[in-house]
């Protein structure tokens, strides 16, 4: 019991007996000014919507820096011990990148010849094109959780050319999409978050239907055309539609259909991440694609 | 000299902002530790110095709280206002100098806390854990707390 020893003796701890002398002190802390000012002045900002959203902002990117600069020498370690990690064993990881490279090159020749056939399937069969993306690469700040809403904060802004709404994926898959937007970071709502809503559809079935988010790591599948057709093991994918992922991401598979209670297991492992890619609509490169399909015809 | 102990009044406020921005990536077993594991600074000071950690700095907290977890403004603000303001009432009934009466305080009010911040802000079984998590590690925290509290008490 000697950890409690601090608590037991009345000569250390001295717990003030009286911390409000006069009767101001007293009044002013015992809720008497500053809770109905404070109530007060706080209902009329969150009221006066876009004083609020305005503030709301401003904090969010206060609290961000803030705890950026509170990570970044942990980050700073761990980035450090990392490197050291590399580089002795930087003999290994070269003979595991060029054996990667090779593997990928000989990916690149057949995915080039797809493609071609694609655009000559494309345009016999008069298929306007889809928009193309690019990506930015962003590193993955940190991820408050209180047991209510899933997020990650990661270091890309407006500044970055991030914006509101975009997708948010990894090579495993679809992570989420951009919620808030700060100067140079951003949250991220990730898809078992409770307000998350995906457009998805099945690949064998084809079944068109929502991923839902359900606070666990195992969204579910609502608004399910026909729950009957769709098969446990799989796949899902994002159907395209809404605008904000481009058709075709992995999003999971569909891991139990019990009750009519669609469940899917993501692909993403949400603990390890640490880098994370924003897709960027490139719109030039479809307008052009667009006019050329539409010269054509 | 006056700036130099206004400062060092700021060190229970700046203990509590500490925990959250600490805390707030922490989970033990998938469970996340906040919001109790925050609940216990808070606590400790409206227990042993109010006047340390006065209404306008819970606001603050609260602000910064539910800024950074994404969630309404004001919610929890307005639940440690409410701490603050039943707390001078109920601090009397609490004897300093007896580790289980105030361990057995702080597990009735973060679960008094935790359910008002559950039913405002939809929250299920993670509080319930993080309600758990805390209560065990009141003792631990409110040890290197009492550090402090020495530290400052020598100081201001």
């Amino acid at each position: 019991m000697a950890f409690f020893v601090r608590h037991k003796k009345p000569s250390s701890l001295k717990p003030i007996a009286n911390p409000y002398p006069s009767r101001l002190q007293r009044w002013r802390h015992s809720l008497g000014l500053s809770f109905i000012l404070i109530i007060i002045v706080g209902g009329l900002l969150r009221f006066y919507s876009p004083f609020y959203e305005v503030i709301q902002q401003r904090l969010f990117e206060v609290t961000a820096w803030v705890q950026g600069m509170a990570f970044q020498p942990f980050q700073e370690t761990h980035a450090l011990l990392k490197n050291t990690h590399t580089f002795m064993y930087l003999k290994e990881e070269y003979a595991r990148l060029q054996k990667e490279n090779e593997t990928l090159r000989s990916q690149l020749q057949t995915l080039k010849a797809l493609k071609h056939e694609n655009g000559i399937l494309r345009t016999n069969l008069k298929i306007p094109a889809f928009e193309t993306y690019g990506h930015i690469t962003a590193r993955i700040i940190s991820t408050p959780y209180d047991g209510l809403k899933h997020f990650f904060l990661i270091a890309a802004g407006h500044h970055e050319s991030v914006g509101k709404d975009q997708a948010v994926i990894v090579p495993e898959g679809v992570v989420g999409r951009i919620e808030k937007v700060g100067e140079h970071i951003a949250r991220v709502l990730l898809i078992n978050d409770v307000s998350s809503r995906i457009p998805v559809m099945t690949s064998l079935s084809g079944q068109q239907a929502i991923l839902a988010g359900d606070g666990s790591f195992s969204p579910t599948l609502v608004y399910v055309e026909d729950i009957r057709q769709i098969q446990k093991g799989e796949e899902v994918v994002t159907s395209g539609f809404g605008g904000i992922f481009p058709p075709g991401l992995p999003v999971g598979i569909v891991d139990n259909v019990v009750n009519g209670k669609i469940t899917v297991k993501s692909y993403i492992p949400f603990q390890k991440l640490e880098w994370v890619h924003v897709l960027k609509p490139n719109f030039e490169d479809f307008h052009k694609d667009m006019s050329a399909l539409l010269e054509e015809e | 000299m006056r700036f130099l102990f206004g400062c060092l009044r700021s060190f229970p406020f700046l203990s509590v902002l500490y925990v959250i921005i600490v805390g707030c990536s922490l989970n033990i077993g998938g469970h996340p530790l906040l919001p109790a594991f925050f609940l216990i600074p808070v606590f400790y000071w409206l227990v042993y110095r109010p006047d340390w950690l006065p209404l306008w700095s819970l606001c603050c907290i609260g602000i910064f709280y539910d800024s950074l977890l994404g969630n309404e403004l004001g919610v929890s603000s307005l639940l440690l206002m409410l701490s603050a303001y039943f707390g001078q009432y109920l601090r009397p009934l609490l004897n300093p100098y007896h580790f289980p009466l105030i361990w057995g305080g702080f597990i009735l009010y973060s679960l008094g806390y935790i359910i008002l911040y559950g039913c405002l802000v939809s929250g299920g079984l993670s509080l319930l854990v993080s309600w758990m998590y805390g209560i065990v590690l009141y003792p631990l925290m409110a040890w290197g707390l009492s550090y402090l509290h020495l530290w400052l008490q020598a100081n201001v």
